[in-house]
């Protein structure tokens, strides 16, 4: 297992890394945040990853370096319950959090509300054997404590959102005009099994980011401009790589199923196939229209050709 | 933007983690904790660590979401850049922060492009304002370069010499005396003439063409009605038949619009300058310009004849002509000065046959000048300056007005043209109110004013001395 008092480098490093988080500020010792920095070492770097590595000591003090020390302390001493910690962490982000709140639920009265619970989680009102549970403690110092914190309440006003979907009230769905809505389609079910092949071996070959340039913009309705941001990329980039994704998936399932005895005009036909039409149940959908049957047995009238007789 | 298939589109939807994708495994099924996500998001994971997350946000519509929502707002992008405490910290952020475009909006490249292209447009917008008239209209001069010009084109000179002529001419015949050289501590400031067409090729040169105001003149409203269109159609076809160069400060000419009709709006431009004279038979006259007094500089009216000589012949052939071409009764223009001292003069132009008549009446009503040229039946505003004026003495065509804070105004053609005078004597300028002028026999002009003191000229223009 990889700990900083592994070697005497990495000994180094921790003692640095303490000296430069100020931790002895806020009553953290050394031997305590050597065993935090021991945790996180084994959350990101297991055992696994890095036994037998020749670079592993580089890989561990480059994974220490970059640790966001500082704000590591900070989180730890007020999940530990620092008075000195809560008053610069409140001084620090208490206005932060709540533009961050307003930010993502832009409306005043479920920002402050999000931003107090907030603060309830990160301080801990739920003690378990009287220790406050704080989620404080599960920062890491991978990212910044601001972003943390951001991501903790996006998640947060996710999961209530989800919530409150579930309790909303049916004079609500009627003004939103859900009884209005279509109904929840099914499953994609494609008639043709080799355009499903020849897709699905399409995105198998996309890399991870160019998948998720996809999955953003066509499924989620991302902007460029915030899959710029979270790739690092220029909104143009993220456009052109759009267009090339788009027309190369279009060629990869094309020749997929030429390849599959398809011809061309056959292959465009199958691909510009909408596949929510394919859903359509022909037979109910006949039945439907045929309207009622005339004659319930199942037997059609003998055709009056003139000759028969009348039971 | 191109569209994927619809296809693809259902199997993107319908892919999840560990299923359908063959490089994921169990582990990857597992969301990233937020710290993963947030570092993912600030680009401080490893490569590896880094596909890794992409390879769950692709399959991982929740993450994606919380990806999304947890994105900061722009401005707070740079502000928890600017509010790293850690120097050490500071640098590779900022430039993690400048390669993802968050910057502050302000020199964002859609900002910059766009003002990019609005300085574009104002620079064309310059252009076409500067060269209206591409090839076959004149070019306007600026004024710099019409101070700078050392040597006044062919035409300047021509003109100036007409304009020389002229001054000579009114000298002798109106009493108004030009000295070899004015003095220094006198300047003059002249509205130039409006041209009411730019047709009259025998239009008289004026003296007063030496311009130091910067004069809008607006001619009657009897014909207000008349299509604009027409009338900026008339006048482009004046400019490129017969441009009129306009002798500006230095010696310069500049062409000038011209409007036809008497009740064309037009603007004048001359160039705001000190000037001196130098009378010369021959010679040009000569216009110094003082360089910081030119403020601007507008296209003037018309091309000035340079048939004639003498400025009689001139004014008769310009009735002449004027008659034919414009219905210049009631007409008048309007002259708002932008010289340096704020000079609005209003200017009712003189028809041109009016302007020869011997017979003109002047009075003052409500601090403008008035004329009638009937005999007092019919009167028409002819000057009014920024200060009310007061007082006038005239003979025939002369005629001095003065009025408040110093006001004085001069006008050796009936009214027609007017120049400005700044007396100063003893490195003071008249600032009091004028109450009264006299135009003695000998020449002499005196100003009364309302602090009791005198001010006399020999010319009007020059060697002021007060009492």
């Amino acid at each position: 297992m990889p700990t900083p008092a592994q070697s005497g480098s990495a000994a180094d490093v921790t003692a640095a890394l303490y000296e430069r988080s100020g931790a002895a500020a806020y009553g953290v010792t050394a031997e305590q945040f050597a065993a935090i920095l021991g945790d996180i070492l084994r959350k990101y770097l297991p055992p696994s990853s890095t036994s037998g590595s020749p670079r592993a000591g580089e890989e561990i003090t480059a994974f220490l370096a970059a640790l966001r020390v500082e704000e590591l302390a900070l989180a730890r001493a007020c999940a530990a319950g620092n008075e000195r910690a809560w008053q610069d962490f409140i001084s620090r982000y208490r206005q932060k959090l709540h533009r961050m709140a307003l930010h993502i639920t832009r409306d005043g009265t479920h920002a402050a509300e999000l931003a107090d619970s907030m603060f309830a989680d990160l301080y801990g009102v739920n003690a378990r054997a009287g220790v406050r549970n704080s989620k404080l403690r599960f920062y890491t110092g991978r990212g910044s404590l601001e972003g943390w914190l951001r991501t903790v309440m996006a998640q947060e006003f996710i999961n209530r959102y989800r919530k409150q979907k579930r309790t909303v009230s049916l004079e609500e769905q009627a003004e939103e005009g859900v009884q209005f809505a279509a109904a929840a389609t099914e499953p994609t079910s494609t008639s043709d099994a080799r355009l499903e092949v020849a897709t699905d071996a399409a995105l198998a070959e996309l890399s991870s980011e160019d998948r998720f340039t996809l999955a953003a913009y066509y499924l989620d309705g991302q902007t460029l401009a915030e899959i710029a941001r979270t790739l690092g990329l220029h909104e143009s980039s993220v456009s052109r790589r759009l267009d090339r994704l788009s027309s190369g998936i279009r060629k990869r399932i094309l020749a997929d199923l030429r390849t599959q005895g398809m011809s061309h005009a056959q292959a465009a036909e199958a691909l510009d196939t909408d596949v929510r039409d394919l859903r359509v149940n022909l037979r109910a959908r006949l039945m439907q229209d045929s309207g009622p049957k005339a004659f319930p047995g199942g037997k059609l009238p003998a055709p009056d050709t003139g000759k028969g007789s009348v039971d | 933007m191109t569209e994927v298939p619809k296809i693809v589109r259902d199997r993107l939807r319908t892919a999840r983690s560990g299923e359908g994708s063959p490089r994921l495994n169990s582990a990857d099924a597992v969301h990233p904790d937020a710290d993963l996500l947030t570092a993912f998001s600030e680009h401080a994971l490893s490569p590896t660590e880094r596909d890794g997350v992409l390879d769950h946000l692709g399959l991982c519509a929740d993450c994606r979401e919380v990806i999304a929502v947890a994105l900061p707002a722009l401005d707070n992008a740079a502000a928890t850049i600017a509010a790293e405490t850690d120097a050490d910290r500071a640098a590779p952020i900022a430039r993690k922060a400048d390669s993802i475009g968050q910057r502050s909006p302000r020199f964002s490249w859609a900002n910059l492009r766009w003002a990019t292209m609005a300085t574009a447009a104002a620079v064309m917008a310059a252009v076409l304002l500067l060269r209206p008239g591409k090839l076959n209209q004149p070019t306007l001069p600026t004024p710099n370069t019409q101070i700078a010009t050392a040597e006044p084109p062919a035409a300047a000179a021509q003109i100036a010499s007409r304009a020389t002529d002229q001054v000579a001419a009114l000298a002798k015949t109106e009493g108004v005396r030009s000295t070899p050289e004015m003095r220094s501590g006198v300047r003059l400031e002249t509205k130039p003439p409006r041209k009411p067409d730019a047709g009259l090729a025998g239009a008289p040169p004026q003296p007063t063409n030496i311009g130091t105001l910067l004069a809008d003149n607006r001619l009657s409203d009897e014909k207000k009605g008349r299509d604009k269109d027409q009338r900026q159609d008339s006048l482009r076809a004046d400019l490129s038949a017969a441009p009129m160069p306009m002798l500006m400060a230095g010696g310069a000419v500049a062409p000038s619009p011209v409007s036809r009709g008497a009740n064309e709006t037009i603007e004048v431009a001359s160039a705001a300058a000190s000037v001196e004279t130098t009378p010369s038979f021959d010679g040009p006259l000569t216009a110094r310009a003082a360089a910081p007094a030119i403020e601007k500089a507008k296209p003037a009216l018309k091309e000035m004849d340079a048939s004639s000589n003498e400025a009689n012949v001139n004014r008769a052939s310009t009735k002449t002509k004027e008659e034919e071409t414009t219905d210049a009764a009631g007409s008048y223009s309007v002259a708002k000065s932008q010289a340096p001292d704020s000079v609005y003069a209003r200017k009712m132009a003189l028809p041109a046959g009016a302007a020869l008549s011997t017979h003109v009446t002047w009075a003052i009503v409500e601090g403008s000048l008035q004329r009638s040229l009937d005999g007092g039946q019919s009167w028409q505003s002819v000057l009014r300056a920024d200060h009310p004026l007061q007082c006038y003495a005239g003979h025939d065509r002369t005629v001095w007005v003065g009025g408040m804070a110093g006001t004085l105004f001069h006008s050796a053609d009936g009214g027609l043209t007017w120049i400005r005078v700044h007396p100063i004597a003893q490195d003071q300028t008249l600032n009091a109110a004028i109450t009264h002028i006299d135009m003695l026999a000998s020449g002499e002009l005196v100003l009364s004013t309302s602090n009791s003191e005198t001010w006399t000229s020999a010319d009007g223009v020059t060697n002021w001395v007060k009492k």
